[in-house]
């Protein structure tokens, strides 16, 4: 009965392509139906394949082969529990698929084997964050942060030198331009990325002078291809920020947005946060619209 | 007798040890050659058609005929082709005059093809012996006013073969009719139905060596010019008109319809073969195979019939204690690739009033060596001491 119950689904799926294993798909559910309804098994089918795995075994180890007849309901239905667990498990996995593009779930950062349209909308890796608290909570005080448009909140904690956040330049572009979300970008420089602090610090002067260059100047950084210089940052702000940068004018604000992060728990960027969810790494636009 | 040499015209036996001849035994090249030289060289109509091809079949067939008769030492006209042991005791049940409350007698152990065909009759039994050997004492007690005595020559369940002569002997003395189930008896021994004086003998082409779908009933010939046909239709009349019909005359009136002309043919081929190979040298090979197998195994199985080899044939029917006799078989074919059946080998009624639910059968032929029978104990040796 166990060996028909964890053959059953297999032989089903096997015998919608090859015929051969439809009739042994049919002694599976005859024998399963016949021991729910409490008739003894006719077709013999839990026999067979319990005769034919020892039978095999014993042209090389009997020894192991009288282990495996001994004890073959309990390694069945220990097989049994594995697979329906898994099926269970993998129904997850194609429900938040499905809802979120990723098998794991929104919040998760794991990576996700089910993929079969390639959207590549599960997260493979992160910049990491040291000293996380690693618990995700949305920030509380945003006041002073750039932020740009209005409807749905969502928030994004990127790097500009991280290059996971940059994967997602073109979500952060959308996020800018859609008039019906209201975006705020906490800029989060990260220390094991060259030239991050710098980036940031002529960010900051490029929004202290003039907001709406900000957001181009955000779009530009992340999509910059190769090593940054001071020299593409000075070209990208198109303003005269050299001295702010030199200065480090705006090093406090800087500061302060990693205090935000630290508060928010951020282990990892980007982390996006719409409404009270939390999604950790490169996702495409779909996820976030499910949320 | 030469096995190796005899071997060579089973190719199949270089993949697999084959112990399953009770079943159906293997088609040496000879017959499959006779088999397909009719779709090859002569696919007609024969008995009717009088065209070259037809002619040449007609003959073949009355070869066929010729030989299968000379097997058992019959005359021809004795000889009507059947599908199989089955059909041919049911043409005995359904065209000799037999009456509702005639007594139809039997042994306890009967395959179920000697045994359906006879419940509509009032059909009694003799109980075997503690070791299922036959009771002969309990069956002359028994035998009189018995209408027909239907029997398994040798029973498929265990190999244990009935004392026929002196079942027929009694029998006839009783004025009463015999006819044995021939289908474990025939392939496997020189049987002289005018020696055994037997009334009808039932046996299949296909466990003797022949192509599937073929059977032969024996009757005398008095007997069957007096039965009238089972199945009619084409080649059973003479002529017809829409109120009555000439039946034709025996063996054809009891071969409705076109028949297997290439299984025919290829049965006449086999008995050839077997009486080249010499059905004494056939029995005394099969029993030197069932005794190494017995001395093997016999005290560590439990054996179903006598101990003495000598009394079962070439079968070895079995159980382990403990263990699914499907499972045994099962084990057996996937670790060495040695086939036996296992289950009720359709003796259900036996089984059924024994509490058991089958048993593994192993059942050599002449072509089984005893090489192949040492894998077997070897095998169920190490089923024995690793498995149970």
């Amino acid at each position: 009965m166990v060996v028909c119950l964890l053959a059953l689904p297999l032989l089903v799926i096997l015998g919608i392509f090859s015929v051969s294993y439809r009739r042994l798909a049919w002694e599976a559910f005859d024998c399963v139906f016949r021991n729910v309804t409490f008739r003894p098994c006719r077709s013999g089918f839990d026999q067979k394949v319990k005769s034919a795995i020892v039978g095999k075994l014993m042209r090389h180890t009997p020894r192991f082969a009288g282990l495996i007849y001994r004890n073959f309901a309990v390694l069945s239905w220990f097989f049994v529990i594995i697979f329906f667990a898994s099926l269970a498990g993998s129904a997850y996995g194609v429900y938040n698929y499905a809802l979120y593009g990723n098998c794991n779930g929104p919040e998760s950062s794991a990576f996700c084997v089910f993929d079969p349209f390639h959207e590549a909308k599960q997260t493979v890796s992160l910049c990491g964050v040291q000293d996380s608290s690693g618990e995700l909570i949305v920030p509380a005080n945003l006041s002073g942060l750039p932020t740009i448009g209005e409807g749905v909140k969502v928030i994004e904690f990127g790097c500009f030198t991280c290059p996971y956040t940059k994967q997602v330049a073109g979500l952060t572009e959308k996020l800018i331009k859609d008039e019906n979300v209201e975006f705020v970008f906490v800029a989060f420089p990260l220390e094991q990325h060259d030239m991050a602090y710098e980036a940031n610090l002529a960010a900051e002067c490029v929004y202290a002078l003039d907001k709406v260059k900000y957001w181009d100047f955000v779009i530009k950084l992340l999509k910059h291809e190769g090593d940054l210089t001071e020299e593409n940052l000075f070209a990208y702000a198109d303003l005269n920020i050299s001295d702010c940068v030199k200065n480090k004018t705006y090093s406090d604000r800087i500061e302060s947005n990693l205090q935000i992060g630290r508060d928010s728990g951020i282990y990892g960027t980007p982390t996006f946060f719409v409404g009270e969810k939390a999604i950790v790494g490169p996702k495409e636009a779909e996820v976030l619209k499910a949320i | 007798m030469n096995v190796n040499k005899i071997r060579e015209d089973f190719p199949v036996l270089q993949k697999v040890i084959y112990f399953d001849n009770a079943c159906m035994s293997l088609k040496p090249k000879q017959v499959i050659h006779a088999l397909t030289s009719y779709y090859l060289d002569f696919p007609a109509c024969g008995e009717r058609s009088e065209h070259q091809l037809g002619k040449i079949v007609t003959e073949k067939v009355d070869e066929a005929r010729r030989s299968v008769a000379k097997f058992i030492n019959a005359v021809p006209e004795e000889i009507i082709f059947t599908k199989n042991t089955t059909e041919a005791i049911n043409l005995v049940a359904n065209s000799l005059d037999l009456k509702k409350d005639d007594i139809v007698l039997t042994t306890d152990k009967e395959h179920n093809s000697n045994l359906l065909p006879w419940r509509k009759f009032n059909h009694q039994f003799v109980k075997s012996k503690s070791d299922n050997t036959f009771d002969l004492e309990a069956f002359e007690k028994k035998v009189k006013g018995v209408k027909l005595v239907a029997m398994s020559h040798t029973s498929n369940l265990d190999g244990v073969s009935i004392p026929a002569k002196e079942i027929v002997d009694i029998a006839h003395k009783h004025g009463v009719l015999v006819l044995l189930d021939g289908a474990q008896s025939v392939p496997h021994k020189e049987i002289d139905v005018r020696k055994l004086d037997v009334d009808f003998l039932a046996f299949s082409g296909h466990k003797m060596c022949g192509p599937t779908g073929t059977g032969v009933l024996y009757g005398k010939l008095n007997l069957l010019e007096n039965m009238k046909p089972f199945i009619v239709g084409g080649g059973t009349v003479k002529n017809s008109w829409y109120d009555k019909q000439e039946w034709e005359d025996v063996p054809h009136r009891f071969e409705a319809g076109l028949q297997d002309y290439a299984g025919i043919i290829g049965l006449g081929e086999a008995c050839r073969y077997l009486k080249n190979v010499g059905m004494k040298n056939i029995e005394q090979h099969e029993l030197e195979l069932n005794k190494r197998m017995t001395d093997a195994l016999a005290n560590e199985v439990k054996l179903i019939g006598p101990k003495d080899p000598a009394l079962r044939s070439g079968i070895f029917s079995f159980n382990i204690e403990g263990m699914d006799m499907h499972e045994i078989a099962g084990i057996l074919d996937n670790s060495a690739n040695i086939a036996v059946r296992a289950g009720n080998h359709c003796v259900h009624s036996w089984f059924n009033a024994h509490n058991l639910k089958g048993s593994v059968r192993a059942s050599v032929y002449f072509y089984n060596t005893l090489e192949e029978v040492d894998k077997f104990v070897e095998e169920v040796k190490k089923i024995l001491k690793f498995l149970k």
